[in-house]
């Protein structure tokens, strides 16, 4: 790769707010900017910000936002020096990064070989280990009877047994005490023969209430990194994360200097270039474990952003063009950038979250997001767009900064009691509730947090105003006597196959009007 | 025509007259709640062909608010009507009259009649493989659904015939949405 390339048109491999957001950074810097896009998103807003457009196929990723020699061909025929991946489709796909490298472009992110180590989740461990913080202490090898005896002692209490070729909560069992092994041992056995054919258990330490924890980095590929104060992700769903935040109210600055030094000499070592994050968990007794690597922008970035005035966007090009950072010499003042307050992020996503989260599309006839002092917001769409079931379920993100933890979460709070989706189902709800949540509030969130509180059936809708009460009754019954003529007028009028059903409310809105 | 209405903990007897639909001063909808004068009127701008999205603006004359109907159509049939008052979710469950007085005389008269496959997933139809008029045993499959990268057959609940199907071959559809209706024998 030529050193000190200057790129003067950068393609976007990607689409929705991520695509949006790599745009803007691209104009700001005077970089033109080629837009990609399937049959799906031909409307989009990043399409028609970018100068240019490039047509990939069909809307199923595989037909286009995953097809990388068809991207490279775009980006050579439009005269790109180099191509942004944002995150997902292929955006960590080493393979890609090396095609787009030999086609003489500029791949905006980490080297082939960064993404091949430390994507890798052993050899990352490996470095992460040599760096000062293991990985979460466990066996990876089928236990036997004997051996498990040992495993209190070898990786603590309390301690996961499960299947080896296990999967949906079958052969699972905690233990907490050494008394309890025994038993615990023969029943996951059990279960993992007769569910999975195989009474083989491997073991890991169980990490209860513990935070996800991570930090940003940048590389230059040299061996010079820049640092940022971590993330708290802790508010996560089935391991999706739904509300992020910096700092992390559970971080000590002990503990914090021990991320950093850790993340400053394993990237050093590796050479890393571009941005990436280290995710670790936070035990509830203060011990930290690494998770894995992520070498590419992160959904959350924003935070670290509003934090700290950086650009990470327009860092990640300067990379790619040949910055050079401070080199790492364990200098924490040199390599760290101080951050100034604390933000939050929500994830504004087209699901439902009182039915299990489940994508909700159709089209969004109506999208009003928040503004004003301290809010950021970054989305991809507008009223009018078609949510499709072809990509991830984010609409946008909503981010507030605040002098303090919270004046951020109030700002929040407001923010999202203003937003407005309508067409489909969106996680606002979800924010509201989170953010007047006591334990949210106090900072103790953790990993299971969300799963916990989703079992209240009432945790969402909290409790309405008393005074609002006959307000709501009179709406409802109102909504009830629409429904049912429409669904009178549907059985009226059968709808021929090939020929859709596509009665609106305001059709028959306009019919009962008639009628009155 | 009056409606018992569950929310909240509570039960409001609402009267309505009018149509909300009508702007302005004198417009939209009268309602009486437990006594209380309440006017109603839709807001715009349009609701999705299910009623998803669909918001009204109560008023008791000091104070307003916007709701919102989350579930619509078939989804809430029988069951409590889903609304966001700011963006806080809340349960309605509605009741008229003549309900209560089918309910009492008919209590299994959700037996015979019709059943309504709803999708249970976000998808696309693929294909229809019934007309309507076509004869089905229970478990026939009446059209094929893609969802989560896979091909679901959406099956008839009972025997009987087909008496309307709601969708199209490509049709993206919604969890809940409903997609036929199936005429019970006998």
């Amino acid at each position: 790769m030529p050193k000190n390339v200057k790129l003067k048109k950068v393609l976007v491999a990607n689409r929705g707010e991520i695509a949006v957001r790599v745009i803007r950074t691209l104009r700001v810097m005077g970089v033109s900017s080629v837009a990609v896009y399937s049959d799906a998103d031909e409307g989009s807003i990043h399409v028609r910000l970018a100068d240019e457009a490039v047509h990939l196929g069909a809307p199923p990723p595989a037909a286009s936002y995953l097809c990388g020699e068809r991207i490279i061909k775009a980006a050579l025929e439009r005269g790109a020096q180099g191509i942004h991946p944002g995150y997902g489709f292929l955006a960590e796909n080493a393979e890609f990064a090396g095609a787009v490298e030999k086609a003489g472009l500029t791949f905006v992110g980490p080297t082939p070989t960064n993404m091949s180590e430390l994507g890798n989740k052993v050899a990352s461990r490996d470095a992460l280990r040599e760096a000062g913080i293991p990985p979460i202490p466990g066996s990876s090898a089928a236990l036997q009877k004997s051996r498990a005896q040992r495993l209190p002692e070898e990786i603590g209490l309390p301690l996961l047994l499960k299947a080896a070729a296990g999967g949906g909560g079958k052969g699972i069992r905690v233990v907490r005490t050494k008394q309890e092994l025994t038993e615990a041992f023969d029943a996951a056995a059990s279960e993992a023969q007769s569910s999975f054919g195989s009474s083989d258990l491997i073991a890991e330490r169980y990490l209860e209430r513990a935070r996800h924890v991570e930090v940003q980095v940048l590389g230059d590929g040299t061996g010079g990194v820049q640092l940022f104060f971590e993330r708290d992700c802790s508010t996560q769903r089935r391991l999706q994360k739904l509300l992020e935040e910096t700092p992390s109210p559970a971080i000590t600055s002990a503990l914090r200097e021990k991320l950093l030094r850790t993340a400053g000499k394993a990237m050093s070592k590796a050479r890393y270039r571009g941005a990436g994050t280290l995710e670790f968990l936070l035990s509830e007794e203060g011990e930290l474990f690494f998770l894995e690597m992520n070498t590419r922008i992160q959904v959350e970035h924003p935070v670290t952003e509003v934090t700290t005035g950086i650009d990470l966007i327009a860092e990640q090009i300067a990379i790619a063009e040949g910055k050079k950072l401070v080199p790492w010499k364990n200098d924490l003042s040199t390599s760290v950038v101080e951050p100034r307050g604390a933000a939050m992020e929500f994830r504004l996503n087209a699901e439902d979250p009182e039915q299990d989260f489940q994508p909700s599309i159709g089209k969004l006839t109506a999208l009003h997001l928040p503004f004003g002092p301290r809010v950021r917001v970054d989305s991809g769409v507008e009223a009018g767009d078609e949510i499709t079931p072809y990509y991830d379920s984010l609409l946008a993100k909503v981010i507030a900064w605040g002098p303090g933890r919270s004046e951020a979460l109030e700002t929040l709070s407001g923010a999202l009691k203003e937003t407005r989706v309508r067409g489909v189902m969106s996680t606002a709800p979800l924010g509201v509730a989170v953010l007047s949540d006591r334990i949210f509030v106090e900072g103790k969130n953790h990993c299971q947090y969300m799963a916990e509180r989703l079992e209240d059936e009432r945790f969402l809708s909290g409790k309405h105003a008393e005074e609002d009460l006959p307000l709501i009754a009179a709406a409802a019954a109102w909504l009830h006597r629409q429904n049912s003529r429409r669904m009178e007028a549907r059985a009226r009028t059968p709808v021929e196959k090939g020929t859709g059903g596509d009665l609106s409310p305001w059709a028959l809105l306009q019919r009962s009007e008639l009628r009155e | 025509m009056k409606f018992h209405v569950t929310v909240g903990g509570r039960e409001f007897v609402v009267e309505l007259s009018g149509s909300p639909g009508g702007k302005g001063p004198g417009g939209g909808t009268k309602a009486r709640v437990n006594g209380r004068a309440i006017s109603l009127r839709t807001l715009g701008p349009p609701a999705s062909e299910e009623g998803l999205g669909l918001e009204i603006l109560v008023e008791d004359g000091t104070r307003h608010l916007a709701v919102v109907l989350l579930s619509g159509g078939a989804a809430q049939q029988g069951g409590a009507l889903r609304l966001l008052v700011g963006n806080r979710p809340a349960k309605a469950h509605v009741e008229t009259d003549r309900d209560r007085l089918r309910a009492a005389s008919h209590p299994s008269a959700s037996r015979s009649g019709s059943t309504t496959a709803t999708s249970s997933l976000p998808g696309v139809i693929r294909r229809i493989l019934l007309e309507t008029g076509d004869p089905v045993e229970e478990g026939t499959p009446i059209l094929t659904l893609e969802a989560m990268k896979m091909e679901n057959d959406v099956r008839a609940e009972a025997a009987g015939k087909v008496k309307t199907i709601f969708v199209k071959e490509g049709q993206v559809v919604n969890a809940g949405d409903p997609l036929a209706e199936i005429e019970r024998e006998g």
